[in-house]
């Protein structure tokens, strides 16, 4: 795609999705509010993993923290969604400055176990943590005074709010600076670090606001469900879940995430959640088939200019023995 | 006093159980730099195996080990030849999350077949105790301790003293020159990962004469065989007894010390220090994985 049709597009589907909820019924709104918050998620992941090259595993383990700080924020301390959501980023943002330093300098496996066991631990925190957190048997948000339409639209623009402000700050990031620095050290680290990028800051100011984004969303969806429970915000399911859609859409770009999102999510929503029972396996098998023949995304045939089963098996040879 | 030496006792026991369920999750990472996240539900499908002969034909539930085994390694076998080694190049990065789908492929699958109840083959000597001197050692526990270590004898002396355990050692070092000296490395691979599943069918059927089990326990399962495999390093084999020891050890000592609760907290807190203070685990060599930048 040319960049001014790119454009267009971007700015037609922005103007489609600000006005949506004109046409769109209940059901339609939960459905897209559902969609923003995977597809920020995803963008947020996409910028420690796809521009800086750190695949952080347990990414959703700041989805926790947003969700649990942003509920704590408002039942102890009264405050509204909003400020308990941005109070849920800071937070998120600052654990992941103070676990940064330490971890960021692990490579491959190792940097991606430890970000797993540090969502096992967090979980396992809150989960015993009973007297701050609730426990195990989770934490009851307080209901929004605004009706059940207004409820449902105030969801709906707070969703579509986090993941256009994950998305400018993508756009912002890849053209900066940082941007550069963050592709220096991704293609090559000690190259990098040789010519004088402040790698270790780099690395981690990247993983701060990929932790600020996925908080941020957390927040969102903890006042959405208005029930929240270690089980289910720190679920690696919903990690896998929003890892597969950057990966399906295209890592590394600024777009891809958001349109893997769309459609695993629309796909989700839409067809296999009338099969519950074969739900798990369906996703799994999806996921398979996107790492085996298409892990780049469709970014890959974007840039091919074609769509080839030529080009599904070029990434299979590739990556065989 | 004595408390402490009964936990002590417990622990080291637990550790041998941990040892044999981490140990193919060290060989396949070790060997084929892939990290395998169905290895839990693999662990937990030697456990059906188990409970299937137990339930129908009355068999003692260790006694089923060989068939879980024989079983584990088919599977693993051919899962590495049509799946894992289309992707075994790919960034390490896809190779977790591929083995993440096909943990959910089977979960679901054993859902379907075997339902989500919880199932246990008890032997008839589960309540068995004996005394050592002034401790009290349950026979099951002991038995499956001693089970654990003849198992990974017999592959310490595959691994070194059969040339097709020297074949796969080469290749864990060095793929390249592996293969130049005239190693397959396709069915050395293979080979691993069916002893490796092999391994996770023996650590389920030594789980399921002791434990109850569920398909949705493999996620815990392979977290406990990270953290064995972590904590004892890559590139020894007797770096998943150390780590086995130390996981075990760490849980009944947890248990004691902070509550059943805390064990968690305990045990992932370990993982998250292990991994800051030494990456490479107590054992772990430096050629195996790049672990630092």
């Amino acid at each position: 795609m040319r960049g001014s049709t790119l454009r267009l597009a971007i700015a037609v589907a922005t103007l489609a999705l600000f006005l949506g909820p004109i046409v769109l019924d209940q059901f339609w709104l939960r459905v897209f509010t559902s969609i923003f918050i995977f597809a920020a998620l995803a963008e947020g992941w996409n910028i420690i993993a796809g521009l800086t090259g750190y695949p952080a595993f347990g990414n959703v383990v700041f989805f926790g923290i947003g969700a649990y700080t942003t509920g704590i924020l408002m039942i102890k301390a009264g405050a509204p969604h909003a400020a308990a959501a941005l109070g849920g980023g800071v937070v998120a943002a600052a654990v992941a400055v103070v676990i940064g330093f330490p971890i960021l300098r692990l490579k491959g496996h190792y940097f991606a176990i430890a970000t797993l066991g540090v969502n096992e631990l967090i979980r396992a925190i809150v989960t015993n943590w009973t007297g701050f957190t609730g426990g195990g048997m989770g934490l009851t948000l307080p209901i929004m005074a605004a009706g059940v339409r207004g409820i449902y639209l105030y969801f709906y623009y707070a969703a579509l709010a986090v993941l256009m402000a994950s998305v400018v700050a993508t756009l912002l990031i890849v053209r900066s600076r940082l941007g550069f620095g963050l592709r220096s050290l991704r293609d090559d680290e000690d190259g990098a670090r040789v010519i004088g990028v402040p790698t270790t800051l780099l690395k981690t100011v990247a993983w701060a606001t990929s932790a600020f984004f996925t908080a941020l969303a957390g927040g969102v969806y903890a006042a959405w469900m208005t029930f929240i429970e270690p089980a289910n915000v720190f679920d690696m399911l919903l990690a896998v879940k929003f890892i597969v859609m950057a990966l399906l859409g295209g890592l590394g770009t600024v777009f891809g995430p958001v349109v893997g999102a769309f459609v695993l999510e629309l796909l989700s929503e839409l067809v296999w959640s009338q099969f519950l029972t074969i739900h798990l396996a369906a996703l799994g098998l999806i996921i398979m088939v996107v790492v085996i023949f298409i892990p780049r995304g469709f970014a890959e045939f974007i840039a091919a200019r074609r769509l080839s089963l030529g080009l599904f098996l070029e990434n299979v040879r590739q990556n065989r023995v | 006093m004595e408390i402490i030496a009964a936990t002590a006792i417990n622990g080291i026991l637990l550790g041998g159980l941990y040892a044999c369920v981490g140990m193919g999750f060290a060989l396949t990472w070790g060997i084929l730099n892939v990290v395998n996240l169905a290895h839990g539900v693999m662990v937990i499908l030697g456990a059906y195996v188990t409970f299937a002969l137990y339930k129908g034909l009355g068999v003692d539930p260790l006694l089923t080990i060989p068939v879980s085994m024989a079983v584990l390694f088919a599977f693993g076998y051919g899962l590495q030849r049509g799946v894992i080694n289309l992707i075994v190049r790919a960034p390490v990065f896809m190779t977790l999350i591929l083995t993440f789908g096909l943990e959910m492929l089977i979960i679901n699958a054993l859902l379907f077949g075997a339902s989500a109840d919880f199932r246990a083959a008890p032997p008839s000597y589960a309540a068995a105790v004996i005394r050592l001197g002034p401790f009290i050692v349950p026979v099951l526990r002991l038995t499956i301790f001693a089970v654990a270590l003849l198992l990974t004898t017999l592959l310490f002396l595959f691994m070194y003293r059969t040339r097709r355990g020297n074949a796969i050692l080469a290749t864990g070092q060095d793929k390249e020159a592996a293969e130049l000296v005239g190693v397959d490395i396709a069915r050395t691979y293979a080979m691993s990962f069916g002893i490796a599943s092999a391994f996770a069918g023996a650590a389920g059927s030594l789980i399921a004469s002791l434990y109850a089990f569920s398909p949705v326990l493999g996620g815990p399962y392979t977290l406990k065989a990270f953290l064995v495999t972590v904590v004892g390093g890559l590139g020894s084999m007797a770096g998943p007894i150390v780590g086995g020891l130390v996981l075990g050890l760490a849980e009944t000592g947890g248990s004691l010390a902070f509550g059943e609760t805390w064990v968690e907290v305990v045990s992932y807190g370990l993982l998250v220090l292990i991994l800051i203070v030494r990456p490479e685990g107590i054992l772990g060599k430096k050629y195996f994985a790049e672990v630092r930048n």
